[in-house]
């Protein structure tokens, strides 16, 4: 599994002012650099492929309106941008959830589905199951626990990085990662009936 | 010793690394029961980093963004002109424009609601003089400082509610502003001035009122010093002489007319017996048969003694009266046949028939006939000064009225109408 490349401060600089003028050019760099991560954050978030793939390009939709607005922090430009964007992409996330409650009130038909890689329709059960879950755990979850755990095992940063990425220390990055997985695994075992 | 956090934090690099939960869990066995469900977490957590969009979900992303692109372009929105100012100026001087903006509001604020004994009492009361600068009018200048006044008067009777003080900036001021209205009611009219000493007066009896109410003996002492001061302003403006009367006015014509006083000396001095006398041979117009001497043009065109007095040179009404001693030669002039302006000033006059040069009586008019002269106003119901000819229309006037009413003592004279 290849690791995402990391997106640097430079990149961050220099595409984020070119956004703000309306250059085509900076949005489209912008959006291959953050796309598969936003979509894997939505991912783990909604557990449905389509849905997060939807909700991945209105995160975009919204930082292009939102751009003119934003105030790049120089002093970590990259993860300053990148908070920013995972917050739309966790209200996002947040909405659809919400919806999706008021929904089943009045219909039983939306399922939540992964990816259909394999042609197995017991594997895939299995998969919009798992997803399913891991969706609703990780909304059980504090926003600072989410993004460690999306950064750790979605992103696959290194603790340092991570805590460079949220402004936090390293130490609190292992302590929220615990925390985080002993609820998960709680849930997650509850779920599953084990 | 590592904790759990540890711990974990390691089984997680090994798991990274390519090793088994299994091996994880055998590695810290007195761990193994709270690390499982972690673990197993975690590894479906990795499972996530596996998933991509497609290149299809990819490019519909990117036409979508093209699309909200070219709409944020074509119409700028208003968050972009609302940071527009930011683009131009920088944060650092907006927020600096920001604070300055915010100084002066609340600056303003605090001098609009400064009371006596604050800081910025002394600006609201310079601030509130301001308009005054584009006063010019002296009425509406008295007016607009007694105004003033007053509201130092309310500030004083507040800060002596307040305090137990007279606040000396207030009362100064109320001082000033009396002066000042004084020095502007000096020019106005002597109702007007008086009128404005009467507020300043009022104000001294609200000073007083306050200093006798009052229970600390300084502040009683500067109210009392105050009205002092106020009043000694009053009692000047109400002794000032009203101004001279302006060329440019159209002078009252009470006032104008020093004439009226031959009238009372007539009416003051008669003589009855002289005048009854007379009267028969001096109107040309009674000679005509009428009981009442008629002026007319004709009468106008005779040249008579005229005993009037002469408008252009008022008199006192004795000189005007009594130029003509017995013997003494009579300055014949043209019939003041146009100086009679109005029927009842000619009635006061009464037949002016002047008497005949060879008459010695220097009487100023020659009364009508007995019976006519039973009919005569009393001098007490003599018309007023007011009634009488102006001096606009004296002799030799020739926009005078044409004088066939003016010798004619009206049967019903009317003094109250005159003397109204």
């Amino acid at each position: 599994m290849a690791m995402p490349t990391p997106i640097t401060d430079d990149q961050v600089i220099s595409l984020v002012p070119r956004c703000q003028r309306g250059d085509q050019a900076a949005v489209e760099t912008l959006y291959m650099l953050y796309a598969d991560r936003i979509y894997r954050y939505l991912l783990a978030r909604v557990g449905d492929a389509e849905q997060a793939a939807d909700l991945t390009t209105e995160v975009f939709v919204r930082m292009i309106e939102r751009l003119p607005g934003f105030w790049l922090n120089r002093q970590r430009p990259a993860a300053s941008f990148s908070a920013w964007l995972y917050r739309i992409a966790g209200n996002l996330a947040v909405d659809y959830h919400r919806r999706r409650e008021r929904l089943e009130h009045v219909s039983l038909e939306a399922e939540p589905t992964l990816p259909a890689t394999d042609p197995d329709p017991d594997v895939v059960a299995e998969h919009h199951e798992s997803a399913q879950r891991l969706a609703q755990a990780l909304q059980a979850l504090s926003e600072d626990q989410r993004l460690v755990i999306i950064g750790k095992f979605v992103e696959e940063m290194s603790n340092s990085e991570v805590a460079a990425w949220l402004g936090k220390t390293e130490g609190a990055v292992k302590s929220l990662q615990h925390r985080a997985l002993q609820a998960l695994g709680r849930l997650l075992r509850i779920t599953e009936g084990i | 010793m590592m904790n759990v956090a540890e711990i974990l934090d390691e089984c997680l690099a090994r798991l990274r690394r390519g090793e088994t939960v299994g091996d994880c869990l055998a590695r810290y066995p007195d761990q193994a029961a709270e690390l499982a469900p972690m673990l197993e977490a975690a590894a479906q957590l990795r499972g996530l980093a596996a998933h991509r969009l497609s290149p299809a979900q990819r490019l519909a992303g990117q036409m979508v963004l093209r699309a909200a692109l070219a709409r944020r372009t074509s119409r700028r929105s208003a968050a972009d002109w609302l940071f527009r100012p930011v683009q131009w100026m920088g944060w650092p001087a907006l927020a600096a424009a920001v604070a300055l903006c915010l100084f002066v509001v609340l600056s303003v604020g605090a001098v609009a609601a400064s009371r006596p004994g604050d800081l910025t009492y002394s600006v609201r009361v310079m601030v509130e003089r301001a308009p005054l600068l584009v006063i010019f009018d002296a009425d509406a200048r008295a007016s607009a400082e007694l105004y003033l006044a007053e509201r130092r008067l309310a500030d004083v009777q507040q800060a002596l509610q307040h305090s137990r003080s007279a606040d000396a900036t207030a009362l100064r001021a109320l001082i000033r502003s009396a002066e000042a209205a004084a020095g502007a009611a000096g020019g106005l009219a002597e109702a007007e001035r008086l009128q404005v000493a009467a507020r300043i007066e009022e104000h001294v009896t609200q000073l007083e009122r306050l200093a006798a109410t009052v229970g600390e003996p300084a502040a009683a002492r500067s109210l009392v010093e105050t009205a002092r001061q106020a009043r000694a302003i009053a009692v000047q403006l109400r002794a000032e002489k009203p101004p001279a009367l302006d060329p440019q006015r159209p002078a009252p014509t009470e006032t104008a007319v020093p004439s009226f006083t031959p009238t009372s000396a007539l009416t003051a001095t008669p003589q009855p017996e002289a005048t009854a006398t007379l009267t028969p041979e001096t109107t040309p117009v009674r000679s005509h048969g009428s009981p009442v001497p008629q002026p007319s043009r004709d009468a106008t065109t005779t040249r008579r003694p005229d005993l009037r007095p002469r408008q252009t040179e008022p008199r006192p009404p004795v000189s005007s009266v009594t130029p003509l001693q017995p013997g003494a030669p009579i300055t014949p002039t043209i019939r003041p046949t146009h100086m009679m302006p109005t029927p009842s000033a000619t009635r006061r006059v009464g037949p002016t028939a002047v008497p005949q040069p060879a008459t010695v009586a220097p009487q100023p008019t020659a009364e009508p006939p007995p019976g006519i002269a039973t009919r005569r106003p009393e001098p007490t119901a003599g018309p007023p000064a007011t009634a009488q000819p102006r001096p606009t229309e004296g002799p030799g006037d020739p926009g005078g009225r044409p004088p066939d009413i003016t010798p004619g003592p009206p049967p019903e004279p009317r003094p109250t109408r005159r003397g109204g």
